[in-house]
This record gives structure tokens, sequence and C-alpha cells, in this order.
């Protein structure tokens, strides 16, 4: 079996994260990058299936600026075989819509039988590229696992909703996503940061995508950012005084901020 | 993260990834556990030394040609010891306990020597390790052991005590050093492989510590005990030259072990010192304060500094016995003062045992004793001008 497994560069969570006030983009500049932890836990559920199928092939693809080749060269040292990076100066900016036409398009000529995504990334959260993904390659998409069982002819897995859970399955190739209980991401090894230099990592730009850069500039993309604005101050929270009505205003500041 | 680590020297990118590997591990697997080791007392965490183990940890200084990682440079030792130790300080030394062992191996050691000593070292299920050359009565003045080792046929039969063995009782192998002639000093003690399990080889009771709980200490007993001429190491006579060889790679990884725990109290000391407030602002903003910070982050870096420069110069094969020292005793006494200057930050909560500078404080007092006392540091300073 051949699985992809889309990793993502992102800010480091515990340092400061800035947007740009004026274009909406990301400030990458500031602070860390690193492997998205959500992809890592994708990166795992794939290694797990080839510590008990030797055969299995791990391949994992980003798309991203240059230091995008530190995440994975990560997934690298964790047990990938290979590594796709799609590096493009007309894709910085790019939109949910164009990340994951690229990524599909990537996906589509390296060829794969399972394609494994984290449900959300910490930077964006739009929670959205693996069902666009899934989209374009006319493929069945399992969301949103809190676990998943691989077989070669079907992936099941467990996703849970307000009300209970539910059991999905599909035949592959599929699309899965999948949250932060399915699995804990394992340590890379000494040994497999001294291998994963020698594993293949090709880096791809559009052009050998066949995809025409003036298709996914950031003029043309089909969404746009509007306004960005800072997120405002905490104000003090709102003080109730009991005179006989605390549990109806208490009920009603509950209702209005949907916390029940 | 209070601080962010700018690179003293130019890493490669596989230790760059090391150098991640290992904060990560230490802040996932050690740090959290740290407490709990220090309050259970005598017991070693096996359990972490197996996940260490199948991360390479515990053998990454061991050669390839054994089945180890092969990066036996002191200045990738180093980068690992100082993040494992910024974890936990006992924990940290305890999972690279074998590296130790090795080190006498790797100076005075035949092939096959070190293929039957080294191998069972590594791998995914490595066995425990132990050095013993310190007696009741011996310690700064090694040369001064009595236990013994008379020659017999086919071998030697050794009869002695030796105390504060590290690892003793759970350790598979053990470098035991005794004399082959008690009418020297120095030039009369040799060194032996011996396994757990040999006739008349016993192990105390574990010694109570003030600190460093994750490994256990005993006395070790040989009443006795039969070594094979080919489990002598190295030539009668030289067990002495070798240890002190092995010293100068010993002391410098135990710098930086020291000055990992110093960062690691200066990180915690350096957070609580901007949150809590005390006269109407984060105390960090009251002149005392800040300057101990500034004492603490200065020592750091100087002492960070001298250990990955000595074990540089070492890796250059350079003569550094005096270098490796001066590593060693800057570095524990930056522990010592870090670890107390964040017990004094952190004030009535640095006393309590629910944070954990007190425990650092009475584990990194070991580093000015062992492996040379800082006062034999200076010996050696001294002697080496």
């Amino acid at each position: 079996m051949k699985i992809i497994v889309l990793v993502k560069q992102v800010p480091d969570t515990f340092d400061e994260r800035r947007l740009d006030l004026t274009s909406g983009v990301l400030d990458r500049a500031t602070g860390e990058n690193v492997a998205d932890e959500i992809a890592e836990r994708a990166l795992e559920v794939a290694l797990r299936y080839k510590d008990a199928h030797r055969e299995t092939e791990v391949v994992a693809l980003s798309m991203g600026p240059d230091s995008v080749t530190k995440a994975l060269r990560k997934a690298l040292s964790m047990g990938a075989d290979s590594a796709i990076h799609v590096l493009d100066d007309a894709l910085a900016g790019a939109d949910a819509g164009c990340t994951a036409a690229v990524l599909a398009q990537a996906a589509k000529q390296t060829g794969f039988d399972l394609v494994v995504a984290g449900d959300e990334s910490t930077d964006g959260r739009g929670g959205v590229v693996p069902a666009m993904i899934a989209e374009h390659l006319g493929l069945p998409h399992l969301s949103f696992l809190n676990s998943v069982d691989i077989t070669e002819n079907a992936i099941v897995g467990e996703r849970s909703t307000e009300n209970g859970s539910m059991r999905v399955s599909a035949s592959g190739p599929a699309v899965i996503s999948v949250t932060e209980r399915a699995a804990d991401a394992r340590f890379p090894s000494f040994k497999g940061i001294m291998t994963a230099k020698r594993k293949p990592l090709s880096v791809l730009s559009l052009g050998d995508l066949g995809i025409d850069r003036g298709v996914v500039s950031g003029e043309r993309g089909r969404s746009a950012v509007v306004t960005v604005s800072e997120r405002p101050q905490r104000t003090a929270g709102k003080k109730i005084v009991d005179g006989g009505d605390a549990g109806e205003q208490l009920a009603e500041f509950l209702i209005a901020g949907r916390l029940v | 993260m209070a601080t962010k680590t700018i690179e003293y020297w130019p890493l490669t990118d596989e230790q760059r990834a090391i150098v991640e590997l290992c904060a990560q591990f230490a802040a996932d697997e050690i740090r959290p556990r740290g407490r709990e080791v220090d309050e259970a007392d005598v017991v070693s965490p096996v359990d972490i030394f197996q996940k260490a183990a199948e991360v390479g940890i515990t053998d990454f200084m061991l050669p390839e040609e054994f089945g180890g990682g092969g990066f036996t440079d002191v200045f990738t030792q180093c980068l690992v010891q100082e993040q494992l130790c910024w974890g936990d300080p006992g924990i940290g030394n305890f999972l690279c306990s074998n590296g130790f062992f090795a080190d006498p191996l790797l100076a005075l050691g035949t092939p096959e020597q070190k293929e039957k000593w080294l191998r069972p070292l590594t791998g995914t299920d490595p066995v425990f390790t132990a050095l013993a050359t310190t007696e009741p009565d011996s310690g700064s003045d090694s040369a001064s052991i009595v236990t013994r080792a008379t020659k017999v046929d086919g071998g030697y039969s050794i009869s002695g005590q030796k105390a504060w063995i590290s690892n003793a009782g759970l350790a598979d192998q053990y470098v035991v050093f005794a004399k082959t002639d008690p009418t020297q000093r120095a030039k009369g003690v040799s060194a032996f492989l011996i396994k757990k399990g040999a006739a008349g080889l016993t192990f105390g009771e574990p010694m109570k510590k003030m600190g460093q709980r994750a490994i256990v200490c005993r006395e070790v007993f040989l009443d006795n005990v039969f070594v094979p001429d080919e489990d002598r190491l190295g030539e009668e006579g030289a067990g002495f030259y070798g240890l002190m060889e092995t010293f100068d790679i010993s002391r410098v990884v135990l710098a930086a072990a020291a000055t990992g725990a110093a960062r690691a109290a200066y990180e915690y000391a350096l957070d609580y010192a901007r949150t809590r407030t005390q006269f109407g602002k984060p105390i960090i903003e009251h002149q005392a304060v800040a300057f101990r910070l500034a004492d603490m982050a200065t020592r750091i870096q100087s002492a960070w500094l001298m250990t990955l420069h000595a074990a540089r110069q070492l890796d250059a094969g350079e003569n550094v016995t005096g270098l490796a020292a001066m590593a060693k005793l800057q570095a524990s006494e930056t522990a010592m003062f870090c670890t107390w200057a964040a017990v004094q930050t952190l004030g009535g909560w640095g006393y309590s045992r629910e944070f954990p500078v007190e425990q650092w404080m009475r584990d990194v007092k070991l580093e000015e004793i062992e492996e040379g006392t800082s006062d034999i540091m200076r010996l050696v300073i001294s002697r080496n001008l």
C-alpha cells in the first residue's frame, strides 16, 4: 500500500503568532516554524500501519516555503520513506482552495492508495483542505476520525458528534482526516535522524505539476481577505447583582453566548 | 520556553534534529516524572530507560561497529546530556549511564572485549552497567583502593568492598578496579569485567541519597570472585591510567549535565519572576531578583561555552585534562548557584516540594562531588597550568 501523509508547517503554538494587518497573511518570519502536531499524528497513523505491513510506502507531502524542508525531514526521521515538497513563489498567500487543488494534483501525480491528513491546522484552522482534496480527486472522504483501522480493502474509522459517535467506512482509494485522539506521534530515533538525509526529498514547482502559475496567483484566488483587525482587548466581565433575578440574568447570559 | 537558544557553534542538520528530539523527549517523558522518582527514593525508572532505548538515547554514544548509534564525539554527547538533564538531573544521567561504562572499555579493551561487553548495551533491549572504583575508605584518593585481585590459575580472585556504585544490583555488567599489586599505588591498579551472578558478587541495600535518586547506589561486595584472564581490561597496572583517561570525557559530559540542570532552574525562576507580583509589580522588576537572574544567565552562558569548548578540544585529540576539569568545576558550581538562586527566587514556593527547584538543588550537589570533587578539580587544574 502507498500512503500519502499531508504535512503542514506552522508557527510554533507556544510562540507569539502574528497576522500581517494589511494583507491578512500569516507572518511566518516571527518565531519558530514546526511541523503541525496534527500532521505528526496523521503520520503516526500511517507509520503504525507500516510497522505491521513492512512493504508499505509512506510519502510525506507538503506545500510551503523553503523552511518546509525541516518539517519534511522530521517526517522522514520518524519513518516516512520519501517526501515531496511543492515549492513555488506563486503560491505565497495561497488560500485553502488553492492549497487543496495543488496538493490534489501532487497526490494524483505521485499515486497513492490512501491520503491521511490532520483534521485542522493550528494556524489557519479552516479544517477544509482534506475534504476539498477528496472532491478534486473524486474520492470518498472520512473526516474527523478519532480512531482508524486500515486494511488493504477498506478504511474504517470512528467519528464523534455532539450526540454520539459514528462508525464510518470507505473502500480505498480514499482521503481521511484524523483528530488528535487518533494517535500520539512517535519520537524520531537517532537512527531515523541519520537515515533521513539519505531518503528522497523531491521539490516540485507548479510547472512540474502541470499547473498554470497564473491560475493560482494571489490576485485571482477564489477567496480574498476583506478586512483584518486585531482581537479587541479583553474587557472586564459583566457583574450580576442579585436582586432576586440573578438566575434569570445568568440564564440569559448563557443563552446569548450560546453556551447552553 | 523562557529563553531562545542561539547556536554557539554551527550544528549540522542531524545535530539540530538530535537536540530537538532530546528536548522533546526531556519535556514529554522526563520532566513530568522527576518528582515522582525523587519521592520513590530508591527506585530507578527503568520504563523511561526502555523508552529512551527505543529512540536510541541509551546507545547513541557507542560505536556503530558494536551496534551503537555511532555518535562517539563528546560534542554530541554534551548536546544530548544537556537536554536530558534539563528534564531532570538524575533521570538524565541515568539514561546515559551506559556511556560511562563504555569509556574504560573503549580506552582499554581488546576488539573481542569491546564486542562482547558493548553489544549488549545497544539496541532496544539494553542491559544496565556499573563502574566500581570508590570504596568506603577510598574516594578522591582512588589509587589507595584495597580491593585485591590475586593471581590464580587462569585468572584472578577478587575480594573487597566498593561503595557508592551507581546502578549496582540493577546492572548486568560491571567494571571493577582492584589492586593486582598492593605495594604500588596507581601502577598497581587493574580493571576487570564482571557479570552479575558471578559467584561471590553481592550487593548492599540502596544507599539513601540527597538527590539524583533515579540512580540507585549500593555497596558491592566481592568475596573471592573469579575473573578469567580474558576479562581483565587492559594490562595489569593499566587500570588507573585508563580510568584517568575516561575521566576527561566523563567530566565534560557531566559539565553538560550540570549546565542543563542550571538552565532548567534558571528558566523556571525566570517564568516565576515574570508572573509573581509583590509590592505592586512582577518581582523581576525588583532589582534584587533581576540581578540574581542576570547572574544565573551569565554563568550558564559561561559554563556552556566552556563545556562545548572542552568537548571540541577533546574530539580534536588535544590533551585537555585541565580544561575538562575547568569545565566540570565551572558547570557544577554554576548549577549549585542557579538552583540555589531558583529556590531563593521562588521563596516559600521554592522551599515547597510541590515545585521542582528544591529537588534540583539537592540533585546538582552531586556534581560537585562525583567523578572528582571540586577540590580535586582545582588540584587537576593547578597541576595543568
